[in-house]
């Protein structure tokens, strides 16, 4: 009985503060008369069995009405204050949506499981070159490994159902599907023996593909694709969602062939994957493996961390240096997050303190601490899920900005806010918060208001000072962050508006590819350029048009060496060396400072010739001198300068020009068409792309952007860094008033004998307001300078991150007088209870104590 | 009766069983909780058992509404446990109640011309 009595009560903990207050008793006194009723084991089971259910029943019913109950009491109380609430919410949203975003971003890396059957077991064989020649004898015997698969990637022409499309190939060993167990949607996946050089003719084409090449006709099995002008017979169509690795499209078991199909210039990279042995733990099998790359290559020991041979989990793999950055950016806005409970804890204490005289009522009416304590938490908890929704919005764009700047590998990778781990943590760090910023209010409010009025005067001088240095503290930070922060937008603004020698607007811009055509041959290439340069000038609006083999904001490999004049005296420093079209720098908006440049009637000549770019001019003395002069290197035909060009920058608006060559395109094997329009190129650029694909249907036509589409490509990392730092020196901000004001609340609560001692010795409430603002802004004052001091010291790492982003001294001025003055008026709204306060109410509550 | 509270009773019912039971043994003088439940068990050949969560949770909320109060008096001292406490209808409980069982009385009728009456 005593047993079963002690359990009941604990039982009642399950029912809020207020019912257990009520009913406790005479629920449990029922108990005790049901009980005695009791007569044997079965029966006691089916009582037992019967108290559970009642209490499962009830319960959560009391719940909801006090909570209820408790809410609409605190959307009460804040529309009283609708600053204050903005401010608290605001803050939490801010910080509950970048931890949000983050975190949308790792559980998009490293918590959704790959869609590859047990993919925790597959591994990536980082810096290891198994056997090419005897790949499969090799995988078959190795004893840490149930089975591995061998590939490379490339971009191909791929000719199929009447149209050609540039895609990603990725060329396998045949097991490359069996090993990551992935059936396929329809048809077969590669058989033994069809990756033996000659063996197969074989293609699986990716799910999206099929419908887009096919429009999802089943027919599309069988067919025959032309890859690189080689024919390949679809066998079968990837899972949906399948596009490993790095959104490839289609996949040839070829990779031991490297002949079938034509490499034209890219480099080919061997990549193998492997699933461990079934018995084998991560550490027994990356200890086998060390041990066999090792022996294989021993030299590889002394090799850098990031060059040595590892096994490493795929899944960690494809998450590569994201992963990291986003286990640190985690644990930053993490620390913001705290940050904000803290300054949000400091406004409700203050707002509670406000409010004892209320609470003392309610404790006069008979509301234990427990009650109290339960409403204050409902009250906090609420805030944050009210936050926590604006937050999502918050997270929402952060994982949007995350995919411009550090796309997933894999579709199935893609960051969302509407993933139930993001939504769950969201939840979960609304209410954590809420109930670690509620609990130091409640706190106080069941210690200190319980007496009457509420309130203390033992605050000691301890605690006023920690209050003025978190406050400090919190001021220099915000310095620091705004002025990086608006540094860091300054440059990126001076980034966008620098010329940079050529135009963005109104350039379209799309590549092609000869591979698999017979383009390639000597002559034939100019007389497709030919065609489509005279089709595409009959688009309206067209103004200009050329091309070239190394566009500028497309850089991924260059030719460069170091040339003389005229065989004779010193040479330039490494020059890169851009093969073009006729008509390149009146296409894309460079100036010709001497000479001329190329024509359509050099490209009948045999002489070779160059135009040269001021860059490289000046290491020789000069444009003019240049014109006429002959360029030569060791393994270059010897170039006649025709002309000199302004200097453009090739990398983005980040790098200088550098010294450069031009020189007539001979037999290009791809081409990006430059194309000059009146207006915006958007309106135009389909209209070019849809002429070009028009001459010939064989030669895709593909990355078909706008040179601003290039730019802001170019900038995203910086934009990235822009956003973030905006987005944390808002926030930092938004912390730091709620901080002053909460404060500065707390100090006027605290010193409410004070004043009113002054008052009754004849101060007006605006001269008491005026010291108190003269004081808070000393506090700030202080913090602020140590914030610049610490501002100039982290210059340099700005500058790292964007060009020019170290600030100048006038913005640090700026950011100074904005918190300043923003500081001012939180503290005066602070102080405007003063202005009511009264002497006698002062005085009268302090007697009492 | 106000019309007022009329129509409050209205928005009430249809009442829960067990907030129904309640008002109908209140109606035949004051009681308290467990005796309340002794009741309704009895009236019922025990079909209806509340256990405590569910009485209280009841007793609470129909307290709220104003269908019932607590009452000062105990019927005899001697007899009784200070812990104890008690109900009582209100008027507007009552009301409540009537609503409550001429709603059913509706019910039965309709169902009765449809059905037929029929021994039971």
């Amino acid at each position: 009985m005593r047993r079963s009595s002690r359990l009941y009560r604990w039982l009642l903990r399950l029912y809020p503060a207020e019912f257990r207050e009520q009913y406790g008793a005479p629920m449990h006194r029922q108990f005790q008369d049901d009980y005695a009723e009791v007569q044997d084991s079965r029966d006691l089971l089916r009582f037992w069995a019967r108290t559970v259910g009642d209490i499962a029943r009830s319960a959560p019913r009391q719940f909801a009405s006090e909570i209820a109950q408790d809410a609409r009491y605190a959307t009460r109380l804040w529309r009283r204050r609708p600053l204050h609430t903005l401010f608290a919410v605001a803050a939490l949203a801010l910080a509950i949506g970048a931890s949000a975003g983050v975190f949308s971003v790792i559980s998009a890396l490293l918590l959704r499981s790959l869609p590859f059957s047990a993919s925790e077991r597959l591994a990536q064989l980082h810096m290891f070159a198994p056997p090419r020649s005897e790949f499969h004898a090799w995988r078959q015997q190795s004893a840490y490994l149930a089975d591995a698969a061998m590939y490379d990637s490339l971009d191909v022409n791929v000719e199929a159902g009447g149209q050609t499309a540039r895609m990603q190939l990725t060329e396998t060993s045949w097991n490359f599907f069996s090993l990551l167990g992935s059936r396929p949607a329809s048809g077969r996946v590669f058989l033994p023996g069809e990756d033996d050089p000659g063996g197969g003719d074989v293609a699986v084409i990716a799910h999206s593909a099929w419908q887009r090449l096919f429009g999802n006709d089943p027919r599309a099995i069988g067919t025959i694709v032309r890859v690189n002008g080689i024919p390949l017979t679809i066998v079968g169509i990837a899972p949906p969602d399948f596009d490993y690795p790095a959104r490839t499209e289609l996949w040839a078991p070829t990779t031991f062939d490297y002949q079938r199909i034509q490499k034209t210039g890219s480099v080919v990279m061997w990549t193998s994957i492997g699933r461990l042995q079934p018995e084998l733990t991560w550490a027994q099998a990356r200890h086998a493996f060390e041990a066999e790359a090792y022996e294989r290559a021993p030299e590889r020991r002394n090799a850098d961390v990031p060059n040595r041979p590892a096994l490493i989990p795929l899944q960690q793999h494809l998450a590569g240096p994201v992963r990291r950055a986003a286990l640190v950016l985690l644990g930053g806005v993490g620390f913001l997050l705290l940050l904000a409970c803290a300054n949000v804890a400091n406004l409700l204490l203050a707002r509670t303190i406000a409010r004892s005289g209320d609470l003392a009522i309610q404790v006069a009416l008979g509301a234990s601490r427990a009650r109290l304590t339960q409403q204050l938490l409902t009250e906090s908890v609420l805030l944050s899920l009210v936050a926590s929704a604006g937050g999502l919005v918050v997270a929402h764009w952060s994982a949007r900005l995350a995919t411009a700047v550090a796309p997933a590998q894999l579709a199935s990778q893609s960051y969302t806010v509407l993933d139930w781990r993001v939504l769950v943590f969201a939840i979960g760090a609304a209410i954590l918060t809420g109930l670690l910023f509620g609990v130091v209010p409640a706190i106080y409010a069941t210690r200190t208001s319980l007496k009457m009025g509420g309130r203390s005067t033992t605050a000691s001088v301890a605690h006023t000072r920690a209050r003025s240095l978190l406050m400090a503290g919190q001021v220099a930070l915000t310095l620091v962050l705004l002025t990086g922060a608006i540094a860091l937008g300054r440059a990126f603004v001076g980034l966008i508006r620098i010329d940079n020698g050529y135009d963005v607007e109104s350039i379209a811009t799309m590549s092609i590819s000869f591979a698999g055509t017979n383009y390639t041959a000597s002559g034939r290439a100019w007389s497709y350029y030919d065609d489509v340069a005279s089709r595409i000038e009959r688009v309206p609006g067209v103004q200009a048009v050329s091309a070239t083999e190394w566009l500028p904001l497309a850089v991924d490999a260059f030719m460069g060496t170091a040339f003389s004049l005229d065989g004779t005296g010193p040479s330039s420093p490494l020059t890169t060396v851009v093969s073009i079209a006729p008509a390149f720098f009146r296409t894309i908006g460079a100036r010709i400072l001497a000479g001329r440049e190329f024509s359509r009637m050099d490209l009948g000549s045999g002489e070779s010739l160059a135009v040269v770019n001021e860059q490289f001019a000046r290491t020789f003395g000069g444009p003019s001198s240049l014109v006429g002069r002959s360029l030569t290197a060791d393994r270059w035909p010897t170039m006649r300068i025709v002309g000199v060009v302004s200097g453009m920058r090739y990398g983005g608006p980040a790098y200088a020009p550098e010294p450069q060559v031009f020189r007539l395109s001979r037999a290009p094997r791809a081409l990006t068409f430059v194309v000059r329009v009146a207006g915006p190129a958007r309106d135009r650029i389909a209209l070019v792309r849809d002429s070009v694909q028009s001459v010939d249907p064989r030669v895709p036509v593909f990355d078909v952007r706008t040179m601003d589409e290039r730019l802001a490509f170019t900038l995203s990392r910086q934009r990235f860094y822009v956003a973030a730092a905006a987005f944390v020196g808002v926030l930092a901000l938004v912390l730091a008033l709620v901080g002053v004001y909460a404060s500065v609340s707390y100090g006027v609560f605290q010193r409410t004998r004070e004043m009113g001692i002054r008052l009754a010795l004849g101060t007006t409430p605006a001269r008491l307001r005026a010291m108190l603002l003269r004081q808070t802004l000393m506090i700030v004052s202080a913090g602020a300078i140590a914030g610049v001091v610490l501002t100039m010291a982290l210059g340099t790492y700005m500058a790292s991150l964007v060009k020019d982003a170290s600030p100048a001294a006038g913005l640090t001025v700026v950011a100074f007088a904005s918190i300043a003055i923003l500081a001012a008026s939180a503290i005066w709204s602070a102080t405007r209870q003063i202005s009511h306060l009264d002497i006698a109410d002062v005085l009268r509550a302090e007697s009492v104590d | 009766m106000t019309r007022t509270n009329q129509s409050a009773a209205r928005d009430l019912i249809p009442l829960a069983p067990a907030v129904f039971h309640i008002l109908l043994s209140l109606l035949d003088g004051e009681r308290h909780g467990y005796a309340l439940k002794r009741e309704i068990a009895r009236r019922t050949d025990g079909k209806l058992t509340l256990g405590a969560g569910v009485l209280y949770g009841s007793i609470s909320k129909m307290l709220a509404q104003g269908l019932i109060e607590e009452s000062e008096d105990r019927p005899d001292p001697h007899l009784d446990d200070e812990r104890r406490r008690y109900y009582r209808i209100t008027p507007f409980g009552r009301l409540v109640a009537q609503a409550e069982a001429a709603r059913m009385r509706e019910l039965v009728q309709l169902a009765a011309s449809k059905l037929g009456s029929q021994p039971a």
